[in-house]
C-alpha cells in the first residue's frame, strides 16, 4: 500500500462514517456539522486525485456556502436543539432493501468494470486553474453562459418567493 | 494506485445519500441527503477523469456543484415560505394535498 | 482554438433569455421576445441545419428538424401560458415582471435543451427548465397548499437529478465522453465496460421519469399541478413535460442507441403502467385540474411507447419521429384545455374548478366551450379532434413495428377509458345551466390564448404531416 492509498482509505472512513451519521443522528444541527465533516474528506479526496480547482471549489461552496445556509435553515425553521424523536419516517424496511440493492448493484458493477483500472498520481497535475479554466472557455462555452441564466433564475425566485404582498383575490370572484 | 476505492467510496456515499433521502422527514434535513448524493457524483466524474486522463469529469463536477448551490438557493427559499405558512418543516406533515 | 458561435443558430433562447431580463422592467417585453423568438425560429425553418460550439465533429447545439419543431411548439405553447397567466397576475397580484422572468428563462432552457447535443449541455438546460418553475409554483404564498406543492416537486426534483447525474457519471467512465454521438459510437463497440454503462443508462431512464412524470415516478405531478397557479400546471404540464421527452429521445436514441435491449422493455413497461394507472386514477378524478394531472400522466405513457418497442429492431428514428410527433401534437392541445380551464377559474375556487362547475358553459360561452370540447375530442383521439387522431395512429403504427403487440393492445384499452372520462366532461358542457349559475366575462388574453391553442390545434388536424415523421437525424 503506496502513501496515498493509505490517506485516501482514511479520508474515505471520514467520509463515510459522517454520511452515516447525517442520516442517522437524531439531532439537526449535528447533521449539518457531519456533513462539513464528510464534505471535507471528499474535498480532501479531490487533493489526493490531483483535483485541486476542483477541491478548493468544493470547500468554498459546499462548506462555505451550502452548509451554512442550510445551518441558517435550520434556524430560521426554529427546528428544535436536540434530538428530536420523529425525524424518521416508517418506510425504513423499503429504504434498507433499497439500500442493499443499490450498494450492491453499483458495487459489484464497478468493481468487475474498473478492478483492474490504475492511475500513476505521479503525472504533472492537470485538474490547475488554468487548465481548468481553459476547458471551460475551449469546449464548455456553451454551458457556462447557460449556468448564467440558471444563476439569475435562482436569484430572481428566491427574492419572489420571499416576497409578501401577494394575496389572495380580492372579492369572491376575483 | 487504484482507482477502485474511489469508485466504492462514492457508490457507498450515494447509497448513503438515498437510504437518507427515503428515511428523512425533515425537508432540510432530506436536502443535505440530496447533497451527500451530489458529493458522490462528483467524486465519480473527477476519478474517471483521472482514468481517462481529460479534464471534462472535472469541469462537469464543477457545473453540477454550481447547479447544486443555485437549488439550496431556491429550496431553502420554498422550505422558508412552507414554514411560515404551516410552522413545521417536516416532508410527512405537509399534507393539504391528497388524492 | 477557439470555438466559433452561430448566432442565428443560439438566436431563439438568446432573444428569449434577454427578453426575460428586460421583462423584469418593462410591461411587454415578454410577449416582443417571444415574437422576435418566433420570427428566428421562421428564419431558420428556411435554412439548413446549422451546428455551433463544435469540438472536431461533435456539436453541443445543433439547429435541425427535430430542434426546430420541439422549439416552435415551445414558443407557442410559452405565448399561451403567458397570455393566460394575465388575469391570475392581475387577481391576486402576483409580481407580473418576475413571474414573466421566471417563464421566459425556463423556456429559454427548454429550447435550449432540445438543441443540446452533450451530456453538460443537457444536465445544465434540464436545471433552467426546473429551478425557475419550483418558485412559480410555490408563488401562490396565501395558499398553504402551494409552499407544499413547492416543496414536494422540488425534493422529488433534486432527487431525480442527482440519480441522472450518478447515470451520466457512469456513463461518462465507460465512455471516456460527454458528447452524445461519441458515446453512441463508444458504446457501439463491445467492451468490458458495458455493464457500467448499462447501470448509468438506467439510472438516467429513471431521472428522465421524473422529468416526465411517467409512473413510479409521478406522485409529485397531481399534487403540484393543483397547488401552482393554472398557467404555470399548464407550463409543467406542457412544456416541461416536452423538454424531459427531448432530452430523453436524444439520450436514448443518439447516445444509448446501441443499448436499445436494455432501455427498450424498460422503457415499454413504464409506458404501459403510466398510461393505465394514469387513466384508471383519471376516471376517478372530480376536479379539472387533477383529471388533467392524471391525464398527462396516461398521456406520457403513450409517448412512450413507440421508444419502449425500441426493442424489437425496428428503426429507431421512426419511433422517435412518433415520440415526437405525438409530444408535439399533445402540447398544442393540453396548453388549449389549460387556457380554457384557467377561464372556469373564477367561478369556484382557483384551479379550474369542478368538473360539475362546467355545466351549461355552452349556453352563455359557446365559443370558449365547443374549443374545450374540440381539445378534449383532441386528447381523447376522437373525430373531430382529428390531430389527436393521427398522434395516436402514429404512436399505434410505431409499438406495431417494433412487435409490441401487447403493448399496443394495452393502449388500445386506456385508449377507451380515455374516451370515457374526457367525453363525461365534454357532455357537461353541453348540459343545460343550473339555476343560479352565473358565468363572468373572459379576459381578452385569455380569450386570444384559448384562439391561438385552437387554430395549432385545428391546423396540426388538418396538415398533420408538418409535424409527424421528423427525427433526430443525429
Amino acid at each position: 500500500m503506496t502513501a496515498a492509498e493509505i490517506v485516501f482509505v482514511l479520508l474515505g472512513v471520514v467520509a463515510l462514517a459522517a454520511a452515516v451519521l447525517v442520516v442517522t443522528t437524531r439531532q439537526l444541527v449535528r447533521a449539518a456539522l457531519y456533513l462539513v465533516l464528510s464534505f471535507g474528506a471528499i474535498a480532501a479526496c479531490f487533493l489526493v486525485l490531483t483535483a485541486e480547482l476542483v477541491a478548493w471549489v468544493q470547500v468554498l461552496i459546499y462548506v462555505g456556502a451550502v452548509v451554512v445556509l442550510l445551518l441558517f435553515g435550520i434556524m430560521l425553521t426554529r427546528a428544535p436543539i436536540g434530538p428530536t424523536s420523529d425525524l424518521d419516517s416508517r418506510n425504513r424496511p423499503a429504504a434498507i432493501v433499497v439500500a442493499v440493492a443499490t450498494a450492491g448493484v453499483l458495487v459489484t458493477v464497478l468493481v468487475r468494470g474498473f478492478g483492474d483500472a490504475y492511475v500513476d498520481l505521479g503525472e504533472p497535475s492537470t485538474g490547475s486553474a488554468s487548465g481548468i479554466g481553459a476547458n471551460i472557455f475551449r469546449y464548455w462555452v456553451l454551458p457556462f453562459e447557460i449556468l448564467s441564466v440558471l444563476l439569475l433564475a435562482a436569484l430572481v425566485g428566491a427574492i419572489v418567493l420571499s416576497r409578501t404582498d401577494i394575496g389572495p383575490p380580492k372579492d369572491g370572484d376575483g | 494506485m487504484t482507482p477502485t476505492y474511489y469508485l466504492l467510496l462514492s457508490a457507498l456515499l450515494f447509497t448513503i445519500g438515498a437510504v437518507g433521502v427515503l428515511v428523512r422527514r425533515n425537508a432540510i434535513v432530506v436536502f443535505m441527503c440530496v447533497e451527500l448524493m451530489l458529493n458522490a457524483v462528483n467524486l465519480t466524474l473527477v476519478t474517471f477523469a483521472r482514468i481517462n486522463g481529460s479534464l471534462d469529469g472535472q469541469v462537469m463536477a464543477f457545473f453540477v456543484m454550481v447547479v447544486a448551490a443555485a437549488e439550496v438557493v431556491v429550496g431553502l427559499a420554498i422550505i422558508m415560505s412552507i414554514f411560515r405558512t404551516r410552522r413545521t418543516a417536516s416532508v410527512d406533515d405537509a399534507n393539504l394535498l391528497k388524492y | 482554438m477557439v470555438q466559433t458561435v452561430d448566432y442565428l443558430a443560439i438566436g431563439p433562447p438568446l432573444i428569449l433569455a434577454l427578453s426575460a431580463l428586460a421583462a423584469l422592467f418593462l410591461r411587454h417585453a415578454a410577449f416582443v421576445g417571444l415574437v422576435l423568438a418566433g420570427a428566428g425560429e421562421v428564419v431558420l425553418l428556411t435554412g439548413g441545419p446549422r451546428r455551433t460550439f463544435c469540438v472536431d465533429t461533435s456539436c453541443s447545439f445543433v439547429v435541425d428538424d427535430f430542434t426546430l419543431l420541439l422549439q416552435t411548439v415551445m414558443l407557442i405553447a410559452g405565448l399561451v401560458v403567458l397570455l393566460m397567466a394575465q388575469g391570475e397576475i392581475r387577481d391576486t397580484r402576483l409580481p407580473a415582471g418576475e413571474f414573466h422572468f421566471l417563464i421566459l428563462a425556463a423556456l429559454s432552457g427548454a429550447m435550449t435543451l432540445a438543441a443540446g447535443r452533450d451530456l453538460v449541455t443537457l444536465v445544465v438546460s434540464l436545471e433552467v427548465v426546473s429551478l425557475p418553475v419550483f418558485a412559480l409554483v410555490a408563488l401562490r404564498r396565501y395558499d398553504g397548499r402551494s409552499s407544499e406543492a413547492g416543496v414536494k416537486m422540488f425534493l422529488v426534483s433534486v432527487v431525480s437529478t442527482a440519480v441522472m447525474l450518478f447515470g451520466i457519471s457512469l456513463v461518462y467512465g465507460a465512455t471516456g465522453s460527454l458528447f452524445l454521438d461519441r458515446i453512441g459510437a463508444v458504446l457501439a463497440t463491445p467492451s468490458p465496460l458495458e455493464s457500467v454503462a448499462g447501470v448509468g443508462v438506467v439510472l438516467v431512464l429513471a431521472g428522465f421519469g421524473f422529468k416526465v412524470s411517467a409512473v413510479p415516478f409521478h406522485f409529485w405531478a397531481p399534487d403540484t399541478y393543483q397547488g401552482s397557479p393554472v398557467a404555470v400546471a399548464g407550463f409543467l404540464s406542457v412544456i416541461s413535460k416536452a423538454a424531459g421527452f427531448a432530452g430523453l429521445v436524444l439520450v436514448l436514441v443518439i447516445a444509448f442507441e446501441p443499448f436499445a435491449r436494455v432501455w427498450g422493455p424498460l422503457v415499454a413497461v413504464l409506458a404501459a403502467v403510466s398510461m393505465t394507472a394514469g387513466n384508471l386514477v383519471a376516471l376517478r378524478q372530480r376536479t379539472a385540474i387533477r383529471l388533467l394531472a392524471w391525464s398527462s400522466i396516461a398521456q406520457a405513457g403513450y409517448m412512450l411507447a413507440p421508444l419502449g418497442a425500441a426493442g424489437g429492431g425496428a428503426p429507431l428514428d421512426d419511433l422517435a419521429a412518433a415520440t415526437i410527433g405525438y409530444v408535439a401534437i399533445y402540447a398544442l392541445m393540453n396548453i388549449g384545455v389549460f387556457a380554457t380551464i384557467s377561464v372556469v377559474g373564477w367561478i369556484g375556487r382557483y384551479g379550474g374548478g369542478e368538473l360539475d362547475d362546467y355545466r351549461g358553459l355552452a349556453r352563455t360561452h359557446p365559443l370558449v366551450a365547443v374549443a374545450l370540447a374540440f381539445f378534449l375530442a383532441c386528447l381523447a383521439g376522437l373525430p373531430p379532434g382529428l390531430a389527436g387522431l393521427f398522434a395516436k395512429i402514429v404512436v399505434f403504427q410505431g409499438t406495431i413495428l417494433g412487435g409490441y403487440g401487447w403493448l399496443a393492445v394495452i393502449m388500445a384499452g386506456n385508449t377507451v377509458i380515455g374516451l370515457f372520462y374526457y367525453l363525461a366532461w365534454a357532455t357537461r358542457l353541453f348540459a343545460p345551466l343550473p339555476d343560479g349559475v352565473r358565468f363572468g366575462r373572459i379576459a381578452r388574453p385569455v380569450g386570444v390564448a384559448i384562439g391561438i391553442a385552437a387554430v395549432g390545434t385545428a391546423v396540426m388536424s388538418v396538415v398533420p404531416q408538418l409535424v409527424l415523421g421528423i427525427s433526430t437525424g443525429g
